[in-house]
């Protein structure tokens, strides 16, 4: 019977065991199967029989996780043979009819757990299924309440829009950008607000946002408010698809730039505009020259033209002085706005760049022509009386005109074109223009060079002298001298004497280098004397009018004759007939004590005319030297003409009036011939030879008959 | 209107919140649940389980071998010492549990599931209510941070102490262009010395006809299969020591007892091993 049992047992786990899984471990399985074969041999034993521990064995395969049909089967199949058995060996009435309700009630404990086991997990599965929708719901509704956070109190306005554009949701933020409320933008056709000159393009930009492979749209963009104002805005805009990958919404983003668009302005406007005037400034001007020189794709044309006028108001300073800074600031405005005025809806641009200087810049396309009109009209706009303290002032400008072809040159250069021929305009008076040009600049540019480093030359010795004879008309004898200055330049060459001068008076080495010549011809002068007593020749020194009106020119000529110790009447200063002309103080001082001091004056770069008559008279004058051009001028002309007569009367009165008459710059015996003949008594030039070093002369002094003077 | 746009425009924008669980779409996990006979499944993972036994009539022995498996690998590792899991694609709690059999083994065992899909973790969630040792962590298995560095699991495991890595029937639906080598390395890295790694993967080795059927029923699931041969699975236990017998046929490792007939390592289906952290 035992033996029976455990044979039934081994049968049931050999068949049950590939039918399902069972957590169990195999003891466990197995005292579970044995443990119901001797409980259902119990209860097939009792009297009456007991089905229960059947029962409880189909049951306990369910528990077990046999739920497959096939663990039902395996079970019946070996239970039923089994338990046959077992009823046939304890020997009782209707063995296989106990059997067989046995096996029922198996099948029906499996049956009954099974389905309370299916609702069971049934049960189950359904709440894990609900509580995954909870679950998904409350993140949903979080990040629901997240976004929904994001989109009221975001500083962006935000707009969801169907693709035919109608808003589904507006934030606060885009409803205060476009002065409304939320829900009144709901519904609306986001192409309402959109700008009537961009709509056409956005509208475009949204639809192609909708294509495959697009990015995000991200546009500086104006909007109109309800209230018809606009405002700048930035869109960025996506759209949002289904799950079927087809667009359905509009995400529009929409940030105000309006408020940073007027602080940029305004800051721009004060860095770029003249506070005064409120005209474009300096910086304005250049920035706008730079744009429009530079070829741009959507600029001027490269060779297109560009006018630069650069005007400086004349006599603003004494205006500014006599009515009061308060009338100077309003004449400016009112010159401001009159420029302004004449350029009005061309393409020009006028700027105050500094004081009482003002700018045009003038795009002439293709065209430079019209500067002549275009300066006479400024200043015809300009001499319009305006009644400022109690008068009407009328006013003239000097204006610097410049061209600059786009692509060719740079800004800067367009400025110093335009101020270098401002100063030279202003350089012939007042109310005049001058337009920039080439060889004068070159020319002027080398000679502002020269004139700055003259200083240092004349310091560092670069500077000789050279020493002029003069000779006898009438028999060609040496009978005077006169100094030059030459500067032997390591670049330029040699650079005579008029040059020397004329490169001084551009800066302030005209004072230094009349004290150097004076201080040179003392000491040459000191050395002839020595060497041939009372046959030296005074020596001519000529001087500029800036020169001579030097307030310590007396002083400098006395130190250098005292330090070389000679008679003053050695020294003879030619003076320009234009500083014997002046009213000024200084030069009439000057003169005044000079002459007293016994030094010899002669009237330098004479003309023919009333003036030096009128000179004779008021100065103590020794000679009259004609200024050179002169004297070609007359060796160029008709003999019979009356440049030639004039000059031959002037001559012969001065002859009367028993002064000097010397004559530069002579290049033929004919000259030399009709000057002596109208009684003109001293003469230099190529044709007696160039200027040379003091030792040649001192040996013509050493040949030379005693002579009188000069 | 606007209401229902709006949450289209919410869901639609945001794609990392889940949507209502949809039961209409099967899943892997209870499909398994099916085929292992139980009853925590739906009528669209019963029709799927149907023409998953079409393919491979053999499906539901290859299911229970392959829960065998994961109960003896669970029991090797506990008898190694290891008393803490971290399972990796747990699916639905069925019957016989990681927690249950090393539990029921070693009490103070302690065991991290991971699932992604909604309803297995719900369901988990409610299964481990008063188990103050086991827990799940909903996430993807392919992003490993996201398991190694959530709360619970570094709540749930000591990483200085060896873990039991379980990656039983999971791999399969880790396609190569998640590099399912550099995803294991990353778990491997967190792991103590001695840990050891239990894996078992749907092969071609074994009855590719048949497993070229079940690739094409589950082609349209949400779970599709990427069957492996061997040397591919055997490549999954780099950095670790593959221990006896080796990958093999999940019947033929460590079996309890003779083989039925319905073990049949032939049509097991399924390669299994375990591996140990050097």
């Amino acid at each position: 019977m035992p033996h029976d049992r455990s044979a039934l047992v081994a049968a049931w786990l050999r068949a049950l065991a590939p039918t399902g899984f069972t957590p169990l471990p195999l003891p466990e399985f197995e005292h579970l199967v044995e443990t119901h074969v001797h409980a259902m041999a119990a209860g097939l034993a009792a009297d009456p029989m007991s089905t229960l521990a059947a029962r409880r064995t189909g049951a306990a395969l369910i528990d077990a996780s046999f739920t497959d049909a096939e663990s039902l089967r395996a079970t019946l199949c070996v239970l039923g043979t089994g338990l046959l058995d077992l009823a046939e060996a304890d020997g009782r009435p209707d063995p296989a009819a106990r059997a067989f309700e046995m096996l029922a009630a198996v099948g029906a404990g499996y049956t009954a757990r099974l389905r309370d086991w299916l609702f069971d997990q049934q049960e189950e599965v359904k709440q894990a299924l609900q509580r995954a929708n909870v679950e998904a719901a409350r993140r949903l509704k979080r990040t629901e309440a997240w976004f929904r956070e994001v989109f009221v109190r975001a500083a962006v306005g935000i707009a969801i829009s169907d693709v035919d554009g109608r808003l589904a949701q507006a934030n606060p933020a885009l409803a205060d950008i476009l002065g409304c409320q939320p829900e009144e933008l709901v519904g609306r056709s986001i192409e309402e607000f959109f700008h009537s000159q961009e709509a056409a393009d956005l509208r475009a930009d949204y639809h192609d946002l909708g294509t495959v492979g697009s990015k995000p749209l991200r546009r500086r963009r104006r909007l109109v408010r309800t209230d018809g104002q606009l405002v700048w805005v930035y869109l960025a805009v996506s759209v949002l698809r289904d799950s079927d990958d087809v667009p359905t919404l509009h995400l529009t983003m929409v940030e105000n730039v309006s408020d940073l668009h007027l602080l940029q302005d305004l800051t721009s406007y004060q860095a770029l505009h003249d506070v005064l005037t409120g005209l474009p400034n300096r910086q304005y001007l250049l920035s706008q020259l730079q744009s429009q020189l530079a070829e741009q794709p959507a600029g001027p044309a490269a060779g297109d033209h560009v006018t630069l006028y650069h005007l400086d108001l004349d006599g603003f300073a004494a205006i500014n002085h006599g009515l009061g800074p308060d009338h100077g600031d309003r004449l400016l405005q009112v010159v401001a706005r009159r420029l302004e005025n004449q350029f009005a809806g061309q393409r020009a641009l006028v700027a105050r760049l500094t004081g009482d200087e003002f700018a045009v810049l003038y795009s002439a396309g293709s065209d430079p022509s019209g500067v002549l009109a275009t300066v006479a009209e400024i200043n015809e706009q300009l001499f319009e009386p305006v009644h400022i303290g109690g008068g009407g002032v009328g006013l003239s400008a000097s204006i610097g005109v410049a061209h600059g072809v786009v692509g060719e040159i740079d800004p800067f250069e367009l400025l110093r074109r335009a101020d270098v021929s401002l100063r030279r305009a202003q350089a012939t008076g007042k109310r005049q223009w001058f337009q920039f040009d080439h060889h004068r600049d070159d020319f002027d540019r080398r000679r502002a060079t020269l004139a700055a480093t003259l200083s240092g030359a004349l310091e560092f010795g670069e500077l000789t002298t050279l020493w002029q004879p003069w000779h006898s008309l009438v028999d060609g004898a040496f009978v005077g001298v006169s100094v030059r200055a030459t500067w032997d330049h390591p670049e330029h060459g040699r650079i005579g004497h008029a040059e020397c001068l004329a490169l001084a008076e551009m800066t302030g080495a005209a004072v230094p280098l009349a004290a150097w010549l004076v201080d040179a011809t003392c000491q040459q002068a000191g050395e002839w004397f020595d060497r041939f007593g009372d046959a030296t020749p005074p020596i001519g020194v000529g001087l500029t009018v800036s020169q001579v009106a030097d307030p310590d020119l007396v002083g400098t000529i006395r130190t250098a004759i005292e330090k070389a110790d000679i008679r003053p009447n050695l020294l003879c200063l030619g003076i320009p007939t234009a500083a014997l002309a002046t009213e000024d103080g200084d030069t009439r001082d000057n003169l005044g004590v000079l002459t007293s001091m016994g030094v010899l004056v002669l009237l330098g770069e004479a003309g023919v005319g009333p003036l030096e008559l009128a000179l004779l008279d008021e100065w103590p004058l020794t000679a009259v030297q004609f200024a050179e051009p002169l004297v070609r001028s007359v060796a160029g002309v008709d003999p019979e003409s009356r440049l030639v007569r004039t000059t031959g009367a002037m001559v012969r009165t001065l002859g009367d009036t028993a002064l000097a008459v010397a004559v530069p710059g002579l290049c033929s015996a004919a000259e030399i011939e009709w000057w002596r003949s109208v009684g003109a008594r001293a003469g230099c030039g190529p044709y007696y030879g160039h200027p040379v070093p003091a030792a040649e002369l001192t040996v013509k002094l050493a040949d030379r008959p005693a002579r009188g003077r000069p | 209107m606007h209401r229902e746009v709006w949450e289209r425009a919410v869901t639609g924008a945001l794609d990392w919140v889940p949507k209502n669980v949809d039961i209409t779409m099967p899943s892997a996990a209870r499909l398994y649940d099916y085929l292992l006979g139980g009853g925590h499944n739906f009528d669209a993972d019963r029709t799927l389980a149907n023409r998953f036994l079409v393919a491979q009539p053999n499906a539901k022995n290859i299911a229970r071998l392959n829960r065998e498996f994961l109960r003896r690998a669970v029991l090797f590792m506990v008898e190694n010492g290891i008393r803490q899991f971290l399972d990796i694609g747990s699916g639905i709690p069925t019957v016989g549990n990681v927690h249950e059999v090393a539990q029921h083994a070693a009490p103070e065992s302690r065991v991290v599931y991971v699932d992604y899909e909604d309803v297995a973790v719900a369901h988990s969630e409610l299964i481990l209510i008063d188990n103050e040792r086991a827990t799940i962590v909903q996430a993807d298995l392919t992003r490993p941070a996201d398991v190694l560095d959530a709360p619970e699991t570094r709540r749930m495991l000591d990483f200085d102490q060896p873990i039991g890595l379980l990656m039983v029937g999971v791999f399969h639906f880790v396609f190569p262009d998640k590099d399912p080598v550099g995803i294991v390395r990353r778990y491997r890295d967190a792991l103590a010395p001695g840990s050891a790694l239990a894996i078992s993967h749907f092969t071609s080795d074994l009855m590719p006809a048949e497993m070229a059927g079940i690739v094409e029923v589950m082609k349209g699931s949400r779970d599709p299969i990427h069957p492996r041969s061997r040397e591919e699975i055997v490549e999954l236990f780099t950095g670790f020591d593959i221990l006896e017998p080796g990958v093999v046929p999940t019947p033929l490792w460590h079996p309890q007892g003779p083989l039925a007939p319905d073990d049949d390592p032939n049509r097991a289906g399924i390669l299994a091993g375990v591996g140990r952290k050097r």
